[in-house]
């Protein structure tokens, strides 16, 4: 069959002295929408960083497309075809929301379908706020022009870090439609979440991390129908 | 006391001012967006004022050279910068103030002596490009044409800056890497280049300065520690990292320097220290800067 989009393979990562991840492995194929689900500090955001070269795995290896990218620079690897979406948002503050979206264009120097207006189109609440500076949105505004901010790189793989996290219902349930957009346009997609009806709304596949391991992985279908394998991988 | 000799006090201040300003500005530019604090800033200067002086003697003696001396300085030192950048500045992001100032002061001694090596420790100097020699009378004062010169090109060059950072994709990416580097890394951009760039066009900037400085000040070893003392002072009371705030910390050292010598004569330094002290107990970080 095909060959994965992306492979992790047995990844130790540490920041200085404290090791966070004790061999994760996991694969994302084209178009999937995957789901790394766990609670705080179980080691998905270090996933992602690990995956990005912002935070580079000790041993193990990262494959992109066939080729090991672990050891790569954050630039490299965005610019190879990663996009990631911090959990923390990180919008630039004191740019406009279309400063923040042109600079992030220009750094990912990549084109295709994502450009101002299609992102305007996906998020037609930006417009509006196209010239208000990142550090004055809410919560909600900000989680939008973050996700935005990453599509201009015009990325195959979409990291999302906990996209729901500390936003009110409404917008949470506005953000889950989105993402499932753009899992339908056939964007790949690999979501950290903490929260299982977000992930299993949204995901093909499942792995649950537990202390930065995989715990478990399956098709999202068999927890979304197994309440007692949820309750059980839940209860960790 | 004649309005004609307040005026001229006031265009002295406004000169020493604007020159400051073009020096003072690469030293906060780096330290802004770097968050490195240059010491060597006042070497590349003095480097700056040496290549141009060589490059007169090469060019042209007599006058016509100096314009292109000068910018053959500029260029110089900014290739220094670049090799400097590249070499060892980049191990010091993100490191501790001391390590960084340790280097920098490092640098400072092994210029200081590179120059003394090359050029010797007598007076050099350069005389005035022939355009700019003469001088106008302005409300009964006589103005030398240079200074005038040097006047215009500080505000031009802090107009420019300011159109490039706030106006151009380039500036953009500039201050987005000012405001989280990692981010515009995850996004794609290559901030080590952006880094360098910054750093070569502080460097050039310094290089400039000690070009232009030379048909009014003499060349001596020496003067790369006075000038980054009084760049120090300007940052400072403008604070770090800020643009204007530089602009309008040079022009207040340039005016308290120019006015306190009527007021206290032979303690002139005194009432810009006294200045530096009553803002820092005031704003620590500055009239423009911002807590850090």
């Amino acid at each position: 069959m095909s060959e994965p989009l992306l492979t992790v393979e047995n990844i130790h990562t540490a920041y200085g002295l404290s090791r966070v991840l004790f061999g994760i492995s996991l694969e994302v194929k084209a178009g999937e929408c995957v789901c790394l689900l766990g609670r705080n500090g179980v080691g998905k955001t270090t996933t992602m960083r690990s995956v990005m070269g912002l935070t580079p795995p000790a041993s193990g290896r990262v494959v992109w497309k066939g080729r090991d990218i672990a050891g790569r620079t954050p630039h490299q690897v965005a610019r190879a075809g990663i996009g990631f979406v911090p959990e923390d948002r990180r919008i630039f503050p004191e740019l406009t929301v279309w400063e923040n979206l042109d600079v992030a264009a220009r750094a990912g120097g990549r084109r295709g379908h994502w450009t101002i207006e299609t992102v305007y189109e996906l998020f037609p609440k930006l417009e509006e706020l196209r010239n208000r500076q990142g550090g004055f949105l809410s919560g909600g505004e900000q989680q939008m022009l973050t996700i935005a901010r990453t599509l201009m790189g015009n990325p195959e793989l979409l990291l999302l870090d906990e996209p729901s996290e500390g936003l009110a219902p409404l917008v949470v349930d506005m953000l889950r439609e989105k993402i499932g957009t753009l899992r339908d346009q056939g964007l790949t997609i690999l979501l950290a979440e903490q929260g299982v009806e977000f992930c299993l709304a949204l995901a093909d596949r499942v792995y649950v991390l537990e202390k930065g391991a995989v715990r478990h992985s399956g098709p999202a279908a068999e927890l979304r129908d197994n309440k007692e394998l949820r309750e059980q991988l839940m209860a960790i | 006391m004649a309005p004609s000799f307040l005026f001229s006090q006031f265009m002295g201040g406004l000169t020493t001012a604007m020159f400051l300003f073009l020096i003072a500005s690469g030293l906060s530019l780096v330290f802004g967006i770097m968050r490195v604090i240059n010491f060597a800033h006042g070497s590349f200067y003095m480097l700056g004022a040496y290549l141009a002086w060589q490059g007169v003697q090469w060019f042209h003696p007599t006058g016509p050279g100096f314009w292109a001396a000068s910018l053959f300085a500029a260029c110089g030192v900014g290739v220094l910068g670049a090799v400097v950048e590249r070499l060892f500045f980049r191990s010091l992001y993100g490191r501790e103030e001391l390590y960084q100032l340790l280097f920098t002061y490092a640098l400072v001694l092994i210029l200081g002596d590179a120059a003394k090596f090359l050029w010797g420790t007598d007076q050099l100097s350069v005389s005035t490009p022939p355009v700019l020699a003469g001088s106008v009378q302005i409300f009964g004062s006589t103005q030398p044409l240079y200074n005038l010169f040097i006047m215009a090109i500080g505000p031009l060059i802090a107009f420019l800056g300011w159109l490039v950072l706030n106006r151009s994709g380039v500036g953009r990416m500039v201050r987005a890497a000012q405001m989280d580097r990692e981010m515009l890394d995850a996004l794609g951009a290559n901030v080590g280049t952006i880094y360098t760039g910054m750093f070569v066009f502080s460097s050039f900037l310094a290089g400039l300065s000690g070009a232009l400085v030379t048909p009014i000040q003499s060349i001596v070893p020496g003067m790369d520690v006075l000038i980054i003392v009084q760049a120090f002072i300007v940052v400072v009371i403008g604070g770090m990292g800020s643009f204007w705030g530089t602009f309008w910390g040079s022009v207040i050292y340039g005016e308290v320097l120019s006015f306190g010598i009527l007021i206290f004569p032979g303690f002139s330094l005194f009432s810009v220290f006294a200045l530096m002290a009553v803002i820092l107990i005031v704003r620590p970080w500055g009239l423009f800067g911002r807590p850090l």
